[in-house]
C-alpha cells in the first residue's frame, strides 16, 4: 500500500517494496527497492523459521478456501527514525523488520534485516532514535535496535529482539513518551505500560 | 484508561499528555502518568487515524461517506483541551486512507486506495491561503499511477463484534427446517 512519512529534510513514500525518499526542498528523490529474502532450505524435524513465507501453509488453506490467493509481499508498515536519518519497513510475506538509512548525500542504503515471527501491525522508533518497536495482531511487542553495530542495554539476541509485554488482541497504534516509557494500545481498551 | 471501541491512533502531547482517537466517536486527552482523562471531544464519525504537526494540530481521519479529515488544535497549558478548527472532505475516490502525514504545519498529505484498489493521494491545507497541489503533488502522483494494492485493510474488523447467540440460534433452526421440507 502507498505509506508516507515525514522526516525534517524528505518526505519518505513507500509503495509495493519500493521506498521512495524525496527531498522536500528540490523534490528529487531516490527509489530504493527491499528485495525479496532467499528463502533457507528447511531440514526435517526443524521448528518453524520465523520470517519466512512459510508456502505450506498457505497452499493448505488455499485449498480449503477452494480459491487461489496470491500473497502479497509488500510492504504494510513504514516509520521513520526522530533524527531523520533511519527509515524502518516492515512487509507482508516475507515478514520481515528492514532498517535503512538516510544519506547526506540523498542516497538510501539497507542498514539491517530482521526476521519477525508475525505480521506487525504497529511500529515507532523511540524518541532517541536507538530502538524500534514492532507490535504484532496478536499484541506481542518487540525491542529491536535500530542500528544493529551500536552497543544497547538490550540483553536478548539482536536478531529477534527484545520480547516486550503482551495485549490481548492486535495492536494498532504504538508510541513511546519522551522519557523512554511506552504506551500502546489494541482494538478495544488503551494500556500503559513503563519500561523500567 | 479506555474508550469503548477500538482505539486507532495516538501522540503524545507535552512531558505528560497524550491524546487518543478511537472508533466509538471521541478524541480525549489523558494525562498518562496519573491516568486521568482531561479532556473529550465529540466527533460525528469513528476516527480512523491521525497525524500531528509542531503546532499540536491534529489531524484525525473520519469515517464517514465521503472520508473527511477533522482538524483539532490540542491546547496543553493549565487547563487542557481540544478545539475543532474544521473538516475537510477528501476527494470520494477514497475507498480507505493508509497514511495522513503532516507535509509542512500547514499542509496535510493522505495517500489511500480507491475501488479499482489503485493508490492515490491528495494534499489538504490547514489554512485556506495558499495553493495545495504543487509539484508534488504531480509528482507523488506520478510516482503511485496505476500501482494496485495487493492487500487493501479491511477496517470493519476494528469494530467490536456483539454476538447475538439467541438469534444465531433462531436462524440456524429455520434454516435447518427450510432444508428438511426441501428434502422431502
Amino acid at each position: 500500500m502507498a505509506l508516507l512519512a515525514k522526516t525534517e529534510l524528505n518526505l519518505i513514500v513507500c509503495i509495493q517494496r519500493d521506498v521512495i525518499v524525496i527531498d522536500s526542498q528540490t523534490n528529487e528523490y531516490t527509489k530504493i527497492n527491499i528485495p525479496l529474502p532467499v528463502k533457507k532450505p528447511k531440514s526435517d524435524g526443524e521448528s518453524e523459521d520465523p520470517g519466512y513465507a512459510d508456502d505450506q501453509e498457505s497452499s493448505d488453506s488455499e485449498k480449503k478456501n477452494g480459491k487461489q490467493r496470491s500473497e502479497s509481499h509488500q510492504i504494510n508498515l513504514a516509520a521513520v527514525s526522530p533524527s531523520g536519518k533511519l527509515i524502518a519497513v516492515t512487509t507482508l510475506g516475507d515478514k520481515f523488520l528492514t532498517v535503512l538509512r538516510i544519506c547526506p548525500t540523498n542516497g538510501v542504503t539497507i542498514l539491517s534485516k530482521r526476521p519477525l515471527y508475525r505480521v506487525a501491525s504497529s511500529i515507532r522508533f523511540s524518541p532517541d532514535s536507538k530502538l524500534v518497536i514492532v507490535a504484532d495482531k496478536t499484541g506481542i511487542c518487540y525491542a529491536y535496535n535500530a542500528e544493529r553495530n551500536s552497543a544497547l542495554q538490550i540483553q536478548e539476541a539482536d536478531d529477534h529482539g527484545k520480547k516486550l509485554f503482551g495485549h490481548l488482541s492486535i495492536v494498532l497504534d504504538i508510541l513511546m513518551t519522551p522519557n523512554q516509557e511506552y504506551v500502546k494500545k489494541e482494538s478495544y481498551t488503551k494500556l500503559s505500560f513503563s519500561l523500567n | 484508561m479506555g474508550h469503548s471501541e477500538y482505539v486507532s491512533g495516538i501522540e503524545v502531547i507535552g512531558e505528560t499528555n497524550l491524546v487518543s482517537v478511537s472508533g466509538d466517536k471521541t478524541i480525549r486527552l489523558w494525562n498518562f502518568k496519573t491516568g486521568d482523562e482531561l479532556f473529550q471531544q465529540q466527533l460525528d464519525a469513528p476516527a480512523y487515524k491521525c497525524a500531528i504537526n509542531a503546532s499540536n494540530h491534529l489531524a484525525v481521519v473520519l469515517l464517514k461517506t465521503p472520508i473527511s479529515i477533522g482538524f483539532f488544535s490540542i491546547i496543553n497549558d493549565d487547563s487542557p483541551k481540544i478545539i475543532s478548527l474544521g473538516e475537510q472532505a477528501l476527494s470520494s475516490d477514497f475507498k480507505t486512507v493508509t497514511s495522513v502525514v503532516f507535509n509542512d504545519t500547514n499542509i496535510l498529505l493522505v495517500s489511500g486506495v480507491k475501488d479499482n484498489d489503485e493508490s492515490l493521494t491528495q494534499s489538504l491545507c490547514l489554512n485556506d491561503t495558499g495553493n495545495c497541489s504543487g509539484e508534488l503533488s504531480q509528482l507523488l502522483s506520478k510516482l503511485l499511477a496505476g500501482i494496485k494494492i495487493e492487500q487493501v485493510p479491511d477496517l470493519s474488523i476494528l469494530f467490536k463484534k456483539r454476538f447475538d447467540n439467541l438469534k444465531d440460534y433462531h436462524e440456524r433452526k429455520k434454516r435447518r427446517i427450510e432444508e428438511k421440507s426441501q428434502d422431502n
